[in-house]
C-alpha cells in the first residue's frame, strides 16, 4: 500500500498541469498521505511573482496541512533566481537530497 | 496481484500517451491486476460519448482511417467491461465545457479529493501518464 506521495510539477501556472499537480498534492496531504510537492525545472516559476488567488489558496492550505514544498537549488540557479526572489518559502534541496527523497517515496507522480 | 492507479493527463490525439495508457491497462487486466484509471485534464475528453457529424465529412477515406486510430471510446468501454474502474474529473470537464455531456458506459463522474484518493487508498502502485 501507498504511504507517502511525491507530486512533481514541471510547469509554471499558466499550464493547467501545474494546477492539477497542486490540487492533487493538497488532496493527498489532506487525505492522510505525507506529500511532497516538488517544483522542478520551470515549475520553480510558481514560486515567483504573484499567482492566481485560487492557486495561492491551494498552496497555503497544502502548507497549513504540513505538506512539504520543495525545489531544486540548481533549477533556481539556472534561472538566476535567489531565495530572495521567491514569494513562497520552499525547502531548497540539492540533487542528492532530492534523489534520496524520491527513493523513499512510495508513489511519484509527474505533472 | 497488484492494484494499480493510473492518472492519465493527455487526451486522445495530442500525443501517444492515452493510447499507451489504454494498452497498459489492457495488459495489466489480462495479467490479473486491478486497475483504476483517473481521467484528469485533457484526458477528461475521453470520458464522453462521441457525437458523429451527420453531414459530408469533407475528408478522404485515408484521412478518416488515420484519424480513427486516435479514437479511443470503444477501447475505453471495453476496458471498463473487463473490470477497469474509470472515473473522470468533473472540474477539468467544467473547464472544457463538457461536464454535462453523456459519459461512455463504464465511466463515472469523479473528482480529485474523493475519486482519486479512494483509488490511492486501495492501490499498491500509483503514477501519472501523459
Amino acid at each position: 500500500m501507498i504511504g507517502n506521495v511525491s507530486i512533481i510539477v514541471r510547469q509554471p501556472w499558466g499550464n493547467e498541469r501545474a494546477v492539477l499537480g497542486v490540487r492533487t498534492a493538497l488532496a493527498a496531504q489532506t487525505g492522510g498521505y505525507q506529500t511532497n510537492l516538488v517544483l522542478l525545472g520551470d515549475g520553480v516559476w510558481n514560486l515567483t511573482g504573484t499567482r492566481p488567488v485560487y492557486l495561492d489558496q491551494l498552496i497555503t492550505q497544502f502548507l497549513e496541512n504540513e505538506g512539504r514544498l520543495i525545489c531544486l537549488d540548481q533549477d533556481l540557479e539556472a534561472r538566476t533566481l535567489t531565495p530572495g526572489d521567491l514569494t513562497l518559502r520552499p525547502e531548497i534541496a540539492g540533487t542528492v537530497d532530492l534523489a534520496e527523497l524520491m527513493d523513499e517515496t512510495d508513489s511519484i507522480n509527474l505533472y | 496481484m497488484a492494484a494499480i492507479t493510473i492518472t492519465l493527463l493527455s487526451g486522445a490525439v495530442e500525443n501517444e500517451a492515452a493510447d499507451f495508457a489504454l494498452r497498459f491497462v489492457n495488459r495489466a487486466l489480462a495479467k490479473g491486476h486491478q486497475v483504476n484509471l483517473f481521467l484528469f485534464g485533457n484526458a477528461s475528453y475521453l470520458a464522453n460519448r462521441e457525437v458523429p457529424y451527420q453531414g459530408d465529412k469533407g475528408i478522404t477515406p485515408d484521412l478518416a482511417a488515420y484519424m480513427d486510430t486516435f479514437r479511443l471510446a470503444d477501447r475505453l468501454e471495453a476496458l471498463a467491461r473487463s473490470g477497469a474502474v474509470v472515473h473522470t474529473c468533473h472540474t477539468t470537464e467544467y473547464a472544457r465545457g463538457t461536464e454535462g455531456c453523456p459519459y461512455l458506459d463504464g465511466v463515472d463522474r469523479g473528482n480529485v479529493g474523493v475519486s482519486l484518493m479512494k483509488f490511492l487508498i486501495t492501490s499498491d502502485v500509483a503514477f501519472t501518464i501523459g
